[in-house]
């Protein structure tokens, strides 16, 4: 073969290249139409990934309510009206510092707060590799985002054919009867060493009423009933300094009504736990502060 | 700085720019050495700067040995030469025993007080020592062999400073050259230096440098860092006491394969890097995990790590020629070292040690009469070896020996309580799914080792169905990388 075929099968063979790597892209694109026209879900349905993942759950809340907390919330899906953010092993209080300069909700959104871990310290492997993602220039495209990545198309395609999501059904709680807010007047005072303990936790509701907020804080159901009992008691002492509502959905009622997967986590693709948030969001509307 | 960062990008357009634009006179050479070193000089001192200090000694040192070594051996001074290589190695295996392994062999002395072995143990970590000073020992240790000739000719023509300055330039750019400073390959001094010479830009040779360039980054970003935040979870008891045996194999095979496409990912970016400025690095894997035996495995697996241990290491020992027991104490021996030379843990060298037994007792039945007759399928060898392979890196990884305790004995007791779960965890989903790649690529491996030639994959160069598969990768690339995360043998 002489010098000029060479290099012409060279180009070729580059041209190929190329023209491969632009047919995966249109592959990418029409499963990523299709889910979108079929309203699947972007993201893992267990949800437990932490950075870019979360990250780009993230950017894409919204809502006038948003549940925040740790991995028990997660198991809630965002919807159109309601926003979850729940980070494994932490408080609200890291979902706040995630959100810093990512998004913003309008005032007068309602913050519902769970109590179970309320107190944890914050998992800084979680908030350092969510920080690291500085690559924006392609955020929200539905070429190269997160959302967008094949693995995870994959992966939302098999649910969406092999377990139709919850969230993609309609529920409604109507039938279910309204909770009311816990009276707080029998827990005690929060001492001094207490606030000081407790500080990231004050400050954080000090910066969500800064924004204009309404708070609400609920104590989710697990099987067994007394776990989180120190966590639900500190939560109630903040909630009696800082004025904020407290819902206890750790009731029987709930505990026989939902499914848990490990006693601790909702089935994130049961229809009863769409139903459970639904509830939630109404009952803390009604009463949040 | 990372081979998968912006800033590195940037650093390689410009240094691309500098080195070919030298423009055609005596001193090219000279020039585009000086480039590549101060490039590399950047990105080694990219996170803290103080780093080049040690560096640079170890070049400085290194170059003025070589120096005296080569006098020696011109000289017919064998002993001179000898004295200078050990005193030479001592000193390059003395700088690394302080900055890695000082808090480990003071932690062995009875009586020493736990403050200085924590003083010890706090001595941070140089990136890429080990390295560099394997470099630095078989460029010592070939000149004294006299398997390196680029000074031969210069003792009587050049000034002594001048000999100096060449040596020490060309040992900065041996030692610092950015492709392998940190991870290697490990590239003998003897297969370098002839390589020491002015590079053109029409000389490069683009299809290595695209193919290697591609598939280590695909290795890297696509594979290696998606695996990467799901396998992390293994070294957590809590994760491991709460999850079913299946799994934590999975994860097992998961790690296995990031380990692979890490450290493979990170030699073929280093490969094709090189080739872009004109060198040839050897290949540092091939295909490991079709393996039949452990044997071969080390000849597969970090290549110019065991062509290294073997060169300056075992044969120095005895080799296989000092009688039988002596060999497998040798093997044990080598290996012992190799996997201390990992890390300063004491889990390394259990891992290399368990290696070094393997090898010892496949070496002891490969010897009996029965054994030599002995012709295993590769359908069950390969799988043998895997199995070996995969169950050691447990010791690789795990932080202790409680935890590696821990994982078997759930995999003993706590199975399988729902299939179901392992199907339905994102975490199964992720390993399958990017492992298939890796197991894609050693089917290929296997085919072409066969010498299946009737099929359609194998092709002696590039093909228009191998250009769309790089086309696939470097989509992949583009869409698909997972959290960048650091280089898992930058820690060695």
């Amino acid at each position: 073969m002489n010098v000029t075929l060479k290099k012409k099968r060279r180009w070729y063979l580059v041209l190929t290249a190329i023209l491969g790597c632009l047919a995966c892209l249109g592959i990418q694109r029409s499963l990523f139409c299709w889910l979108e026209n079929h309203r699947g879900n972007f993201v893992s349905p267990l949800g437990l990934e932490i950075s870019l993942i979360r990250l780009q759950n993230i950017q894409k809340l919204k809502g006038d309510t948003l549940m925040m907390g740790s991995s028990i919330t997660e198991r809630f899906r965002s919807n159109e009206t309601t926003a979850v953010l729940g980070i494994p092993g932490n408080s609200f209080v890291s979902g706040l510092e995630l959100m810093e300069n990512v998004v913003e909700f309008p005032v007068g959104t309602t913050y519902i707060l769970e109590t179970n871990n309320i107190l944890n310290e914050p998992n800084e492997l979680v908030l350092v590799d969510a920080r690291k993602w500085d690559f924006r220039v392609f955020r929200g495209s539905p070429h190269f985002s997160v959302a967008a990545k094949p693995s995870n198309l994959i992966l939302s395609y098999l649910a969406f054919v092999l377990r139709p999501g919850a969230d993609n059904s309609s529920t409604n709680c109507d039938a279910v009867p309204a909770l009311s807010p816990e009276p707080l007047v029998q827990v005690n005072d929060m001492t001094a060493e207490e606030q000081t303990e407790w500080r990231r936790v004050i400050d954080g509701v000090r910066k969500i009423r800064q924004k204009g907020g309404r708070i609400c804080m609920v104590r989710l159901p697990v099987s067994d009933a007394s776990r989180y009992q120190a966590s639900y008691e500190a939560a109630c002492k903040i909630a009696k300094f800082a004025q904020i509502p407290v819902l206890n959905y750790n009731t029987p009622y709930w505990r026989n009504s939902l499914h848990f997967t490990d006693g601790t986590h909702l089935d994130s693709r049961a229809r009863s736990t769409s139903m459970f948030r639904d509830v939630i969001v109404r009952d803390a509307k009604n009463c949040a502060r | 700085m990372l081979f998968n960062s912006w800033e590195f990008i940037i650093l390689l357009v410009i240094t691309l720019i500098c080195f070919y634009s030298v423009p055609q006179c005596a001193a090219r050479k000279c020039i585009q050495t000086t480039v590549f070193i101060i490039a590399s000089a950047i990105f080694y001192a990219w996170e803290d700067w103080r780093l080049l200090i040690l560096l640079l000694l170890s070049c400085g040192g290194n170059a003025v040995a070589t120096v005296h070594i080569l006098r020696k051996r011109i000289a017919g001074d064998e002993s001179g030469v000898k004295r200078w290589v050990k005193g030479t190695v001592a000193a390059n295996l003395l700088l690394l025993g302080i900055f890695k392994y000082a808090g480990l062999m003071l932690g062995l002395v009875p009586g020493i007080p736990d403050s200085w072995v924590q003083w010890a143990c706090s001595i941070p970590l140089p990136i890429g020592i080990s390295f560099y000073t394997f470099h630095g020992i078989s460029m010592v240790v070939d000149m004294s062999r006299g398997k390196v000739h680029a000074y031969d000719g210069m003792l009587d023509t050049k000034k002594k400073s001048g000999l100096y300055i060449t040596t020490l330039r060309d040992m900065g750019l041996y030692l610092l050259m950015f492709p392998q400073l940190i991870a290697g390959p490990i590239i003998k001094a003897h297969y370098f230096w002839p390589q020491l010479k002015e590079k053109l830009w029409h000389a490069i040779d683009w299809s290595r440098a695209c193919r290697y360039l591609i598939t280590g980054y695909f290795f890297k970003m696509v594979v290696a860092d998606n695996l990467a935040p799901v396998t992390e979870m293994l070294v957590s008891a809590r994760y491991v006491q709460s999850s079913d045996g299946i799994i934590l194999l999975i994860l097992l095979l998961g790690y296995s394969v990031q380990i692979f496409a890490d450290f493979c990912g990170y030699s073929m970016i280093a490969i094709g890097l090189a080739s872009l400025f004109g060198y040839r690095f050897p290949i540092n894997f091939n295909f490991p995990y079709i393996s039949t035996s452990l044997t071969q495995f080390w000849q597969r697996w970090n290549m110019t790590l065991s062509a290294w241990l073997r060169d300056y290491l075992y044969i120095p020992l005895g080799g296989n020629r000092k009688g039988r027991a002596r060999t497998y104490v040798n093997l044990f021996l080598v290996m012992f070292l190799g996997g201390l030379w990992h890390g300063a843990d004491w889990k390394f060298a259990l891992w290399g040690s368990l290696h070094g037994l393997v090898l010892a007792l496949e070496r002891l039945v490969g010897q009996t009469t029965w054994g030599k007759k002995l012709r295993i399928p590769q359908w069950i060898s390969i799988p043998y070896c895997l199995f070996v392979v995969c169950s050691l890196w447990i010791t690789f990884l795990m932080p202790d020996i409680e935890m590696v305790e821990l994982f078997f004995r759930q995999v003993c007791t706590n199975f399988c309580t729902s299939l179901s779960g392992v199907f339905m965890s994102r975490d199964v989903y992720c390993v399958l799914l990017f492992s298939s790649f890796v197991l894609v690529y050693h089917i290929w491996g296997w085919m072409r080792e066969n010498k299946q030639q009737h099929l359609p994959v194998y092709r002696g160069s590039l093909s228009y169905p191998g250009a769309l598969v790089y086309g696939f990768m470097l989509f992949m690339i583009l869409t698909n990388s997972g959290p960048q995360s650091g280089f898992v043998y930058f820690q060695f």
